[in-house]
């Protein structure tokens, strides 16, 4: 027999007070830490299982939004909707729209559906089920990843040089991803339990397509200033698009406000995933 | 390799400390969201849980205390739904214990899922680092004992196809090598060890032993209560969430098999079940009881007693003319005995009406067992049964032997012929 005298102890009790503020964290990032391999693998996973189980496997990642930008170039050549200056060749700007609101829409929708997905996992092995959020926003960013070749060409065809800045640009997703991240956690670890939640997404995600400078630019009068500073996504867009041409001090002062809210979105929505996941398995 | 597992003094910290734990469930999905909502606002506000049942709640488990040595394995039975798998989910850690305390010292292995994870488009080894990872391994760990694990799935050649095209033996053996590879210090077993074939389950069985040798504490949930005879000293019954019963293996088995009727009738595959129009032929078998030769009623019998069995029957024809059979089914199905009424020219002749049959058996030699009495009548002109009963169970208990002894006990003699070489 093995002589095996210092086992460390873990213990399973209801859990009352979690100790407080910085500490938890702490907890969950030492207890996300240790499997970091699991989320590597998981990634791993979903990227193969996309390159082999369709014949153009990952050619779809940049399908979707070339084929949109081309639609609203033909639309807007046509003349048939939003004529106005938007600072840049169209075909950019609204490139850079699309691309980046489907990084958005994409980490909450399969972030969203993640942990119901595997909810056979969830049910019958404990793993922190953090990993599951995570590697549906890796899928995210991995979509971005692969259409990031297009707007190379994109940047060529126009005959746009960016500016040196453009080095800047991962930075300038910070708050998509952190927001992301954060809702999706919370969207996930909600729709188990209450299925109306994937259903729900796409129906919230549509009027804030709408109310984004994705496509067109947002009128300037009224009640639509306003708007657009509560909408984290035209903030990062305005700040990316700064980037390829010229930064305006007003979009990197109201992106740093949005790095700070969705650090904070971030954080707590982490903190409450991880004070109600424990008893998700219940309703997988 | 010795038959019983090494069980250190008990001086030593168990390996698996369970006390007071209750687990509260509710049988209503939205009910049961709406009162997970209100648990959270209480916590958030601080105040205490309910500790009473709402409505459409209930005790999945409640006052389950127990402890697990290390090299111990300890079995768990239980009809359906008595809690065993909530059980093993608390012990895992995957459910939170509503009261009570769950102490695990070392690492957890659970063979519950196999082939958590397993991705049908991946191949096998895609699968074994995906699985590896999921129960905690790193990829190092993984790389280390990927031979072994390839080895022990007997999966060699099918290694770089895609696990969807495995047979399902396959699959489970790629699972269970996996999952056991992951060098646990407590390992939780469900009813796995039934899958994949005779050789595959006999190396299965031969690796949980091996756990055990090595010091890793077991518990072992399985319907099967010749496997919990093999691995077990100590045996815990649940009952409707309940501790019904924990103590000597062999003892609560009994206890169980005997009085949880639940786990439904025990009877030899082959034969047949009840069928309609069954209660409308010419016969029908009305009681059957047991007895000792004295006529007291009896549910336990001992070595050299003899099994008297009283069969009530109506005729409903005329006459009835037929074969009755009365046989002894062991709780896992194999048919040990069996009793037929003369047949042919001296097959009983029955008028209309009720009656009984007395069957007296010789002394009994038989290995310990829980036996069901099951009777059919058989016609014999038509060659088709009439009739099929399943009957009371008994208990055959023995001083010295158990299932590792066979079936039956008989006597035999030896002689020793020394000096003469074999054939």
């Amino acid at each position: 027999m093995k002589n095996r005298p210092t086992l460390p102890v873990v213990c399973y009790e209801p859990t009352g007070s979690q100790g407080a503020g910085l500490r938890v964290f702490l907890r969950m990032a030492e207890e996300l830490w240790k499997f970091r391999e699991l989320l590597r693998e998981l990634v791993r996973r979903d990227f193969r299982v996309r390159r082999r189980s369709s014949f153009l496997g990952l050619f779809w990642s940049l399908a979707h939004p070339a084929a949109l930008v081309a639609v609203f170039v033909w639309l807007k050549n046509s003349r048939l909707v939003f004529e106005g200056d938007v600072g840049m060749p169209y075909a950019l700007y609204a490139y850079l729209g699309v691309l980046h609101w489907n990084l958005f829409s994409s980490l909450l929708a399969y972030s969203a559906g993640s942990l119901l997905n595997a909810s056979n996992l969830v049910a019958k092995v404990k793993f922190p089920r953090e990993t599951l959020v995570l590697a549906a926003c890796a899928r995210a960013v991995v979509d971005w990843l692969l259409a990031l070749p297009v707007l190379a060409v994109l940047f060529w065809w126009v005959g746009v040089v960016p500016a040196w800045p453009i080095v800047f640009a991962p930075v300038a997703l910070v708050p998509l991803i952190l927001l992301g991240a954060g809702l999706g956690m919370l969207l996930a670890v909600v729709a188990l339990p209450v299925r109306d939640v994937v259903q729900a997404l796409p129906l919230a995600l549509a009027p804030l397509l709408f109310l984004s400078p994705v496509l067109y630019e947002l009128p300037v009068s009224g009640a639509w200033p306003t708007l657009r500073a509560l909408n984290p996504v035209a903030a990062v867009l305005d700040m990316l698009r700064g980037l390829c041409v010229s930064v305006a001090p007003e979009s990197v002062q109201a992106w740093l406000v949005w790095c700070l809210i969705s650090l904070f979105v971030f954080l707590s929505c982490w903190r409450v995933f991880h004070g109600i996941v424990k008893r998700i398995p219940e309703y997988a | 390799m010795s038959g019983a597992a090494v069980v250190p003094a008990p001086s030593a910290p168990p390996a698996l400390r369970v006390e007071g734990l209750a687990k509260k469930y509710c049988r209503s999905f939205r009910r049961g969201v709406a009162y997970w909502g209100l648990d959270l606002l209480r916590g958030v506000a601080g105040r205490p849980m309910p500790g009473h049942l709402r409505p459409d709640e209930f005790w999945a488990l409640s006052d389950v205390s127990f402890e697990v040595q290390p090299g111990e394995c300890l079995g768990l039975v239980g009809a359906n739904g008595a809690g065993k798998s909530t059980l093993l989910k608390v012990l895992t850690g995957i459910l939170e214990p509503t009261q009570g305390r769950v102490e695990v010292r070392g690492r957890v292995g659970a063979l519950i899922e196999l082939g958590a994870g397993f991705h049908p488009d991946l191949t096998g080894r895609e699968n074994i680092y995906i699985n590896g990872a999921i129960l905690g391994l790193t990829r190092k760990e993984i790389d280390a004992r990927f031979g072994d694990i390839v080895e022990f799935a007997g999966v060699g050649e099918f290694l770089d196809t895609p696990v969807r095209f495995y047979s399902s033996g396959m699959y489970v053996r790629l699972g269970f090598a996996v999952a056991a590879h992951t060098r646990p210090d407590v390992l939780l077993i469900d009813e796995v060890l039934a899958v994949g074939d005779v050789p595959f389950q006999n190396r299965c069985y031969e690796r949980v032993r091996r756990f055990l040798d090595e010091g890793c504490a077991a518990v072992l949930v399985s319907h099967n209560p010749l496997a919990i005879r093999r691995f077990c000293r100590r045996a815990l019954w649940l009952r409707q969430g309940q501790a019904a019963r924990l103590g000597e293996a062999a003892e609560v088995l009994q206890e169980y098999e005997l009085q949880d009727k639940r786990p439904g009738v025990i009877r030899h595959p082959a034969d047949p079940v009840p069928w309609p129009g069954m209660e409308d032929g010419p016969v029908r078998v009305l009681s059957l009881a047991l007895e000792d030769e004295h006529g007291a009623a009896r549910e336990l019998f001992r070595p050299g007693e003899r099994l008297r069995v009283r069969l009530g029957y109506e005729v409903t024809a005329e006459q009835f003319k037929g074969v009755f059979w009365v046989d002894l089914i062991r709780q896992d199905g194999v048919r040990a005995m069996a009793f037929t009424s003369p047949r042919g020219e001296q097959a009983f002749v029955l008028p209309r009406g009720k009656g009984e049959l007395v069957l007296e058996t010789s002394p009994l030699h038989m290995i310990p067992g829980v036996f069901a009495v099951n009777t059919m009548v058989w016609d014999e002109a038509v060659h088709g049964y009439l009739y099929y009963r399943n009957g009371p169970r008994f208990s055959f208990v023995h001083p010295q032997l158990d299932e590792r002894w066979g079936v039956v006990e008989t006597p035999a003699t030896w002689q020793v012929l020394a000096g003469r070489a074999g054939a």
